[in-house]
């Protein structure tokens, strides 16, 4: 059997025992059956306005890839001085040294603090999440160019940018594109986070205060819904990544 | 005139916060057209001296000229085929890789792919030119720096232990086809090795270097008879003959 037709078997048995779990202990306030859960989750797909959940998708998108693009911008700014400059590689070293282990969402006081109940504060834990991962990462990669590729290089007369672009970046690209990786889930995981407390402040947000929101009004299996459609667009993210290390670095060799 | 001119050439490296010198005082010439061999014992410098050739590191004495010019960088006029199988990029098919170094110099795009079908050819790889590198064997990676290596037409072609990490058969194999296509093309070319054999069969000259730090022990005409032993006597035996009169002898036996 191929593993495309396990898995899937998989998955079908597990929403089956989700099925027949939730019938038998009957209490939909606490777990809906997968069929209420399906049907909630079609009627805020078809719905319009507040009820819709693509509202809410769209909002956590926006601010998802807002962040991780600005975090990615940081994460490279710090990559390029810490490769060019002593300085900054201590600097760098010390200070991934010290916020990699630091959940995003544990600063999130201080976004408060600074920038008050807004969209700016989520914004800007997006892109905390993402900035330690993608410059670690980043930072490793640039490190770890075969010296003699980079020789090849400039045997062939390229020198400073155009060796970086050309030769550099390519060499480190298993490593940028793990951190990029890296640096969404973590992104993802603290915006949601942020978005239930934002949310439950200003009554409005993405899929995190969906989740919550819900929940107050015991819609429950909107609850599962919001949930569902999470790690949906979790599973997007990470396919996409997986598509672009096909295209690339897995058809070049450079990942086994 | 030489082509290459290595005048009294001394080359530091940095072990931790120590010089060390790795080479003391070398001088030679490379003449248009010739195979140097360079052969010595481990540590005796014989890559450092090829990479101060190629222009990755200064001598902090003496002079390297090419064309009475000194070397500042390194320049695909002196291109380079490393010991490394992964010389190649990876994101580029062989193809590529062969016509990026001729795109590099200005060539139009489809002169360089025909240029370099034509040197995937001579080295028979032309049934692998849309692949990519990791698709290759170890013998195959390194036929393909050797055509990108000639393809790019350089003054001097600079080879730093090309073979060593090679099986024995697909070694003598590749020792063969190199021999014969720098014949054929009249190409210039310094040969690094630390195999005596190796460089006795690809040298019309060798040039026998003596360890810590690297200095010329002898100049010995490639092709003649009795080289292999004279070569074990120089590389092993520390008391023979210095410099200067082997240099002599074996010119003598020449004539």
């Amino acid at each position: 059997m191929s593993p495309v037709w396990r898995k899937s078997l998989v998955a079908l048995g597990f929403l089956l025992l989700w099925e027949l779990g939730a019938r038998y202990v009957n209490t939909p306030l606490l777990l809906p059956t997968f069929s209420d859960t399906a049907k909630a989750l079609w009627q805020a797909l078809g719905a319009s306005g507040d009820a819709s959940i693509l509202r809410y998708v769209g909002e956590t998108a926006k601010t998802l890839f807002s962040g991780f693009l600005l975090g990615s911008l940081v994460a490279a700014v710090l990559t390029i001085l810490a490769i060019n400059t002593k300085v900054g590689e201590d600097a760098l070293s010390l200070i991934t040294g010290g916020f990699a282990p630091l959940p995003a969402v544990a600063i999130f006081p201080l976004a408060l603090m600074f920038f008050g109940i807004s969209y700016k504060s989520l914004l800007f834990i997006a892109a905390f999440a993402t900035v330690f991962p993608v410059a670690l990462a980043m930072n490793q990669g640039f490190r770890t160019v075969n010296p003699t590729l980079r020789q090849v290089g400039l045997n062939l007369g390229m020198s400073g940018l155009e060796l970086t672009l050309k030769v550099l970046i390519p060499c480190a690209l298993p490593a940028i594109l793990a951190g990029l990786r890296n640096g969404f889930s973590n992104s993802f995981r603290a915006l949601v986070a942020v978005e239930m407390v934002i949310g439950a402040a200003t009554g409005r947000g993405g899929l995190g205060w969906y989740v919550v929101a819900s929940k107050q009004n015991l819609d429950i299996p909107e609850v599962y819904a919001g949930i569902i459609a999470i790690m949906v667009i979790g599973l997007l993210f990470e396919g996409c990544f997986k598509w672009i290390e096909a295209k690339t670095v897995r058809r070049w060799g450079m990942l086994t | 005139m030489a082509l290459l001119e290595v005048q009294q050439a001394s080359i530091d490296y940095l072990s931790g916060y120590r010089r060390v010198r790795a080479i003391e005082r070398v001088s030679f010439d490379v003449i248009k057209g010739e195979c140097l061999a360079l052969i010595g014992r481990s540590g005796c410098g014989k890559s450092t001296l090829l990479k101060a050739i190629g222009g990755y590191i200064k001598p902090s004495e003496g002079r390297i000229l090419l064309n009475g010019e000194p070397i500042r960088r390194p320049g695909p006029d002196r291109m380079v085929v490393w010991q490394d199988f992964d010389q190649l990029f990876p994101w580029k098919t062989i193809e590529d890789n062969v016509a990026y170094a001729l795109l590099k110099q200005g060539v139009k795009r489809a002169d360089a792919l025909e240029r370099a079908a034509q040197w995937l050819a001579v080295v028979g790889l032309t049934t692998a030119m849309g692949r990519y590198p990791h698709e290759l064997s170890g013998g195959m990676k390194q036929r393909v720096a050797i055509a990108r290596g000639f393809a790019a037409n350089p003054q001097v072609l600079l080879m730093d232990e090309p073979f060593s990490a090679l099986d024995a058969l697909t070694r003598l194999k590749l020792q063969d086809e190199l021999l014969n296509i720098q014949q054929r093309f009249g190409t210039t070319v310094v040969f690094v090795s630390h195999d005596i054999e190796e460089a006795a069969k690809m040298g019309s000259r060798v040039l026998v270097l003596s360890p810590h730090p690297g200095q010329v022990k002898a100049t010995l005409l490639g092709q003649q008879p009795g080289l292999l032993e004279r070569m074990r006597a120089l590389i092993f035996d520390e008391s023979a003959p210095t410099s200067a009169d082997t240099h002599h002898s074996a010119k003598d036996n020449h004539a």
